[in-house]
């Protein structure tokens, strides 16, 4: 799969994050977090985790996170993902 | 856990307008003609919060203070992004007061620039970084260059005779071309003339207006024409825009504008320029305007000749290529539009 086309996904409410993709090359992820210091490195991983389990090696991907927990992180990644990759 | 519903508030429908209205100016705000779209949240039947967009500027937010502590703000925001994105607009501006510039900060916007006591913040796709990387591919290393930003609503002799004279003082010169759509020469249309009208003059470089040079987000008055207040802070707020991104990705060092006898928009954006430019080490140079049989050449006076079917003397006004494409069924439709729009301000 590749990100053929801008899409969202999410919200800017607490608890939840907000991801928006494009087109890129290479693989750019680009993240702000209210709890960068404590959680930025696993937040990361996690979005990079879950890129790698859907093939994902490109797009730009922007995440605003507002404290989502992991399942929500990862499960936010996929949908905006999988809208990214819909045919235009 | 608070229930509250978000719904559209209906502009067309004239009771809800004055609603709108209404709560907007219990916070000291008022509701711009330029709006196409107002969302509210409810508690029950009462409205609550407000937000409202025109074009990608989301502006016009009222939260009642009882509510302030629910964070209504990121639901709106939220909302509009993602009505934006559904039109395929992947970005969006807040114009907003300076004290609350730190709440939208922690929304994701990033502060780009201020003017009096409004700033402007964007968030989303393709900011203002891209924006500064496509200009520097138009640099110009080692020569004065110049700027002038224009309409050309459409391109006229008197456009060609200020492009000219700012060529004479610069040894390149940047025609910033104002993209927003809501001319009745369409963007591709006016930028085509300019270069149609200019092709014999060298070192010149047409580049795009984008968001940030007099765009509805930097200076929504420019496109619904007022005297107010606001109109000073807006021009501040481009003019400023101008200091911090474009004037230091193309090399600009001089910015031409023409002498502006009518238009008081015009004339007050001639004059935070020449203030603030001037502070920034850029010079501003304001050049007068060609006339034609005593009267100034002007946008506006092709129009209006339009307008009256006067086409036989639209040669003193307009250079060839403009005037073919009046005359073609591309121009044609656009003077049917134009006749229009004046019949229904009754100036024609």
């Amino acid at each position: 799969m590749k990100i053929m086309k801008e899409a969202m996904a999410g919200s800017l409410e607490s608890s939840d994050c907000l991801i928006m993709v494009k087109p890129s090359e290479k693989l750019e992820i680009e993240i702000e977090s209210i709890v960068q210091k404590r959680y930025g490195k696993q937040i990361r991983a996690a979005i990079e985790e879950t890129l790698d389990e859907m093939g994902i090696t490109s797009g730009y991907y922007k995440v605003q996170d507002k404290g989502a927990i992991d399942y929500c992180l990862r499960a936010r990644v996929q949908t905006v993902t999988r809208r990214g990759c819909e045919e235009q | 856990m608070m229930f509250l519903k978000l719904m559209d508030i209906r502009l067309d429908v004239k009771t809800q307008r004055e609603m709108l209205k209404g709560f907007l100016a219990e916070f000291g705000l008022l509701l711009d003609e330029d709006v196409e779209e107002s969302i509210g949240l409810y508690d029950g039947k009462e409205l609550v919060a407000v937000c409202c967009r025109s074009g990608k500027v989301l502006k016009g937010f009222a939260v009642r203070n009882s509510y302030r502590e629910h964070n209504l703000t990121s639901s709106l925001v939220s909302e509009m992004i993602r009505r934006l994105f559904d039109k395929r607009i992947y970005k969006s501006f807040v114009f907003t007061r300076q004290k609350y510039k730190e709440k939208f900060e922690s929304l994701g916007y990033r502060f780009i620039g201020q003017g009096g006591s409004a700033v402007l913040l964007e968030t989303g796709l393709n900011g203002v970084d891209e924006y500064i990387a496509r200009l520097k591919e138009q640099r110009s290393e080692g020569t004065v260059n110049g700027s002038i930003i224009m309409n050309c609503n459409p391109f006229t002799l008197g456009h060609r005779y200020l492009i000219k004279q700012a060529k004479s003082m610069c040894e390149v010169l940047f025609i910033i071309i104002v993209e927003e759509d809501s001319s009745l020469f369409p963007f591709s249309v006016r930028k085509q003339l300019i270069i149609e009208g200019i092709k014999d003059i060298p070192d010149i470089k047409v580049v795009d207006g984008g968001d940030y040079t007099i765009s509805s987000a930097t200076f929504p008055g420019y496109f619904f024409k007022k005297e107010n207040d606001r109109i000073y802070s807006e021009a501040a707020l481009d003019v400023n825009l101008f200091i911090k991104y474009t004037a230091p990705a193309l090399n600009i060092s001089k910015r031409f504008a023409g002498s502006e006898p009518f238009d008081y928009v015009t004339s007050v954006y001639n004059n935070v320029m020449r203030e603030n430019l001037v502070k920034s080490g850029i010079e501003f140079i304001e050049i007068e305007r060609l006339k034609s049989d005593d009267r100034y050449i002007s946008a506006t006076e092709v129009r209006k000749k339009i307008c009256a079917g006067d086409f036989n003397s639209l040669h003193k006004l307009v250079p060839e290529s403009t005037l073919n494409f009046i005359m073609s069924p591309e121009g044609e439709k656009i003077s049917e539009k134009i006749i229009h729009k004046y019949r229904l301000l009754g100036e024609c």
